[in-house]
Formats: structure tokens, C-alpha cells, sequence
């Protein structure tokens, strides 16, 4: 049996009874489980439902767009675009519940694929609450993103309209599945894909003084219905 | 402190870091947590909540409920009308699980029905189905109890051909049974009150399709005496490797 009494150091320095975890990647720091809710909080979504209560969603085009679940193992949310050039799909998570200030970790992965690689435009990651999340970036957020005519897999860290940005140099693949992650140590975000830590970024550009919402965007590059589908995304937070 | 960094061979040989569950059971080899989202994925219905749309629900009948009912630990009433072969019909949205790839899968539900012989009922994971009982899918895993005995039976099917077991439990009514199952990559592992009956495998398990959370009940009693029937629910959990 687990020995939860084992007090771990946090980035704030607080200990905190968890069970810690041995992963490698994204997960590397983050707990296991933990019993007091005043110490992390977090959702796992594996679209095994899908409420669109939950989310506020955005769509530009001629209202045939969708967002609905889909067979598939372990549960998947399909967003499909209506079919002319620049349509989307934005869809945010209510509530902005995720900050990386005060130096609580904080560990974000989704699980994800398009059916475009070259002409799309996608964003993923927490944001703050916007509706044009691809035509003007938010003000606010930490995403991975691809522009239309590219296939780089980018990373930004976006503070009060100012990024950092980099090319991950992974590209993207049409309908090949994405595992796309960050964890914010209390001071830098590490960027991972597909498990694998890519590099870091902090400084001026992090965006420590808003709330940020889970958001997923999809925007064709051309006159056809692009679409995003997501496997998982799960979010946790230090409190 | 739980030693993690222990690597756990699955079923399908890639080893896993978890923290290993000590339960006996149908849960004795699954984890009890894990951090990486891309490892496992769970459904574990207490019925805290209720929410329709999550479920494709057939009736037979006008008539039927499903709503929460007061009860230790929250419950779903599945209330059938009075008339033979009223059926009530309940799949989760979603084909998500499948028994392939080794990879393992543990099922359990908890539940307890008014009626023991005069009725049918069915709980597992199947293939999308609007009848059950009356015409069985193509493929799923389930246990079954049929109209005019007790018996909790147990059931592989692929492509339309069953194999299929008497648990040796029976149904007692007003009596809550857990049933269960663990496959373990290549058989099911049958349970009925966290007890090993058996194991079912080979040509007809359904390794070929994905498959729905279900569940289902059906008037048996050709008089309509005994009155309306009914089906608590306390959960249903699911938990399957990636």
C-alpha cells in the first residue's frame, strides 16, 4: 500500500501529502492522487461525455459546423468546421480556473489530431476567455498552434498581447494523433510532444496575472471542412 | 510512500508505471491511480448525477422512468411498466471500450432488481443495441438473467455466436449483486460478488468491435400480477488500459 505520509516540497516551498509520481514527460512531477482538494484540483476529460453546457463555443461559418462525440476507444470529441475558407471552431471550457502565478505547478497534456496538416489553422492550450482565439491570439494564454500553410507545431507563452514563441520542430501530421503538453515549475513552462521535453520558455511573456480557460480552436485554410478531433485533456493544478 | 518507479508489465507487454491496486477481485489487478492521461481511461458512475443525454434510452412503453432515487451512495430507479416484455433499454453514449490489443479492461456493477424469476436483465458492454433482450447484439460482453429462472448467467459474443455459462449464482430479489469482469488480454474473468466463477475466451470473444456500457430490463410476467418492475442501479465502473 502507498505511504501518503511522506511530505513532499512543492515549488512554493509548502509540503504537501501526495503520492508522487515516477513519470517521465509532462507528468514527471505531477501527483498521482492526493485526498485534500485544497491541495490540487484538475479534470480529466476523456470525452466519454460530452455536455455542450460546459463549454462556450464559437463558430464562424454557415452553422453547419458540429461538435459531437464520436466512436472511438477511449471516448472522442469531434469538431467539424463548416466548408469555407477561414471557418472555425473555438471552443472553451467554462470557467478560467488555471493561473500560473505564485509558483503553483501546473501540468496540462491533450491528446489530439487534425485532418489537415498544411491547410489549418489550430490552437491548443489554456487561454484567456476570447472568441477569436486563431484570427487575433488571445491576450492571454499558453498554446501550441499551427498556421495555415505551415505544418510547424509552435509553442507560446502570451502575456497583455506580447508573445514568446518557438517552433517545437515537430511537425504536423494529417490525422496522426498529438500528445501536446506543458508544465509550469513555478517560474518557466517546459513544452513537451508526444512526452518528450522540448525546450522552456518564461520570463516577460508569461501570463501570471489572468485566469485561463481550456481552449481548443480549428480554423480552415481553404474551402474545405477541416476537422480536429481530441482524444483527452487533462489539467492539473498545485492550489 | 508507494514505489512507483517499479514498472508493472500490462497485458499487452508494455510496462506500465502505476500504483498497483492490492484489491482481490475483479479489481485485484487494476490500478488505483495513475498521473498520464494516455495510459488508462475510466468511467465510474455512482449516479451522484443523472443526466439523460448521456444515455441512449429505448422504452417499450409509455410510462418508464429512470430518475435518482434517495439511496446510500446515490442510485439510478429504472422502473418498467406492467405489461409483458415492457423493456427499458440503457446504453451509454459512445462505442469506447474494445477487447483487443491485450489491452486489459475491468467492468463492475452493483444492483439489485424487485423481482427475481419474472424478469430479464442484462448488464456489460455491447455493441449499440435498441433491444437487448429481445433480439441480443451482435457482439458484447455481459451477464444475463432470462425470464423464468434466476440464474445469473455469463456471456462472450462475437459476430452473432455466444458463448455463454451459468454463473451458479442466482438473483435474489431486492438484493444487491455485484457482477464483474476482467479481461486479462485474451479471457474474461467472470465475478459475481467479487468471487472468481470462471473465465470465458477464444473464437466468440467480441475482439473486432468497439463496445457500449449497457444495461437492460424486461417484464417476464405474462399475467402482469406481480405489478411494475423495477431495476436500482448503485454503479457501474469501467476501467480500460490504452
Amino acid at each position: 500500500m502507498p505511504d501518503e505520509r511522506v511530505l513532499f516540497p512543492c515549488a512554493r516551498g509548502t509540503n504537501r501529502r501526495r503520492i508522487g509520481s515516477p513519470y517521465s514527460g509532462t507528468w514527471q512531477r505531477c501527483p498521482s492522487a492526493w485526498a485534500d482538494m485544497n491541495e490540487y484540483y484538475g479534470e480529466e476529460d476523456h470525452f466519454i461525455t460530452y455536455r455542450a453546457a460546459d463549454w462556450t463555443v464559437t463558430e464562424v461559418g454557415d452553422g453547419s459546423g458540429t461538435q459531437a462525440l464520436t466512436d472511438a476507444l477511449g471516448g472522442e470529441l469531434l469538431l467539424t468546421n463548416s466548408a469555407l475558407d477561414n471557418d472555425s471552431i473555438e471552443i472553451q471550457k467554462l470557467g478560467e480556473a488555471y493561473r500560473c502565478a505564485n509558483s503553483n505547478q501546473l501540468w496540462y497534456e491533450a491528446k489530439f489530431q487534425v485532418s489537415e496538416a498544411t491547410e489549418s489553422d489550430f490552437l491548443v492550450g489554456l487561454c484567456i476567455t476570447d472568441t477569436t482565439l486563431i484570427v487575433s491570439n488571445p491576450t492571454d494564454g499558453i498554446f501550441f498552434s499551427k498556421d495555415d500553410g505551415a505544418v510547424a507545431l509552435n509553442f507560446e507563452i502570451r502575456k497583455d498581447g506580447t508573445s514568446t514563441a518557438v517552433d517545437t520542430g515537430v511537425d504536423v501530421s494529417a490525422a496522426s494523433w498529438i500528445r501536446a503538453g506543458f508544465y509550469f515549475d513555478g517560474t518557466r513552462v517546459h513544452y513537451f510532444v508526444d512526452g518528450t521535453e522540448l525546450g522552456a520558455l518564461g520570463g516577460a511573456n508569461l501570463p501570471d496575472d489572468e485566469d485561463l480557460c481550456v481552449s481548443f480552436a480549428n480554423q480552415n485554410g481553404d474551402g474545405n471542412a477541416r476537422t480536429m478531433t481530441i482524444d483527452y485533456y487533462k489539467v492539473v493544478q498545485e492550489s | 510512500m508507494p514505489d512507483e518507479r517499479i514498472l508493472r508489465p500490462c497485458a499487452d507487454g508494455v510496462n506500465r508505471r502505476r500504483i498497483a491496486s492490492p484489491y482481490t477481485g475483479v479489481w485485484r489487478m487494476a490500478p488505483s491511480t495513475w498521473a498520464d492521461p494516455n495510459e488508462y481511461y475510466m468511467d465510474n458512475d455512482h449516479f451522484h448525477t443523472y443526466v439523460a443525454g448521456d444515455w441512449t434510452v429505448t422504452e417499450t412503453q409509455a410510462g418508464a422512468t429512470e430518475a435518482l432515487t434517495d439511496g446510500i451512495g446515490g442510485q439510478l430507479l429504472v422502473t418498467n411498466t406492467n405489461a409483458d416484455n415492457d423493456t427499458v433499454n440503457m446504453q451509454k453514449v459512445g462505442e469506447i471500450y474494445q477487447l483487443t490489443g491485450s489491452n486489459q479492461l475491468w467492468y463492475e456493477a452493483r444492483f439489485q432488481a424487485n423481482e427475481a424469476t419474472q424478469i430479464d436483465l442484462i448488464f456489460g458492454i455491447a455493441e449499440t443495441g435498441t433491444a437487448l433482450v429481445a433480439s441480443p447484439v451482435d457482439d458484447g460482453v455481459w451477464f444475463i438473467k432470462d425470464d423464468g429462472d434466476a440464474n445469473i448467467d455469463f456471456e462472450i459474443r462475437k459476430s452473432g455466436t455466444s458463448t455463454k455459462v451459468d454463473t451458479g449464482i442466482d438473483l435474489v430479489a431486492d438484493t444487491w449483486v455485484r457482477v464483474g469482469f476482467y479481461f486479462d488480454g485474451s479471457r474474461c474473468h467472470y465475478f459475481v460478488n467479487g468471487v472468481e466463477l470462471g473465465a470465458l475466451g477464444g473464437t466468440n470473444l467480441p475482439d473486432d468491435v468497439t463496445l457500449r456500457s449497457s444495461m437492460a430490463i424486461q417484464d417476464g410476467d405474462t399475467a402482469g400480477t406481480i405489478g411494475a418492475m423495477t431495476l436500482t442501479v448503485d454503479y457501474v465502473k469501467i476501467l480500460q488500459e490504452i
